[in-house]
């Protein structure tokens, strides 16, 4: 598991959780009113 | 050269977007039950924000061999961001408007997505551009 986890650098893992979250919040606010 | 058509392509069409988005949906828009006066809409404001980061970061980042593949990767993000957004937005609009699907090709967002996926391919050839050695 260890292993897998150190197959990329600390930069791509922060990098991705990082995209992640911002993907959901901005899902989460998102409002299209017609 | 090559480079600087390249970087000439994406930042029109970078700048175009942003001045569509502007045009379209400003994000300040007035408040229907006090008129005269605008309010803040964040989803709009995300519509302005995105193709904002996409002129400026996205440009300062492919101006350099170095720092290339993190404007490769952001233009991609913006442009899978857009997408779906752009994708949302139209569904919203038939279902609460009752536009028929056949005519979804037309009065969706498609030829938006469209130019945003040029934007993308633009910035892929100049990736491309830079493993090759360019400079």
């Amino acid at each position: 598991m260890i292993q897998y986890f150190l197959r990329y650098k600390p930069g791509w893992w922060v990098l991705h959780v990082a995209a992640v979250a911002i993907t959901y919040y901005i899902g989460h606010m998102v409002r299209f009113p017609f | 050269m090559k480079k600087y058509s390249l970087l000439s392509a994406l930042l029109l069409l970078s700048v175009c977007g942003l001045l569509l988005h502007l045009r379209i949906h400003y994000f300040m828009i007035s408040d229907k039950m006090q008129p005269g006066i605008s309010v803040f809409d964040p989803t709009r404001f995300l519509a302005f924000i995105f193709p904002l980061l996409d002129v400026v970061v996205v440009t300062i980042l492919f101006l350099s061999r170095k720092t290339a593949a993190y404007g490769y990767l952001l233009n991609g993000l913006i442009v899978i961001y857009g997408t779906i957004f752009m994708t949302h937005f139209s569904l919203a609009e038939m279902v609460s408007k009752a536009i028929p699907l056949s005519q979804m090709p037309l009065k969706s967002t498609l030829p938006d997505i469209g130019i945003a996926w040029a934007d993308f391919f633009v910035g892929k050839a100049l990736y491309d551009y830079y493993l090759k050695g360019g400079v």
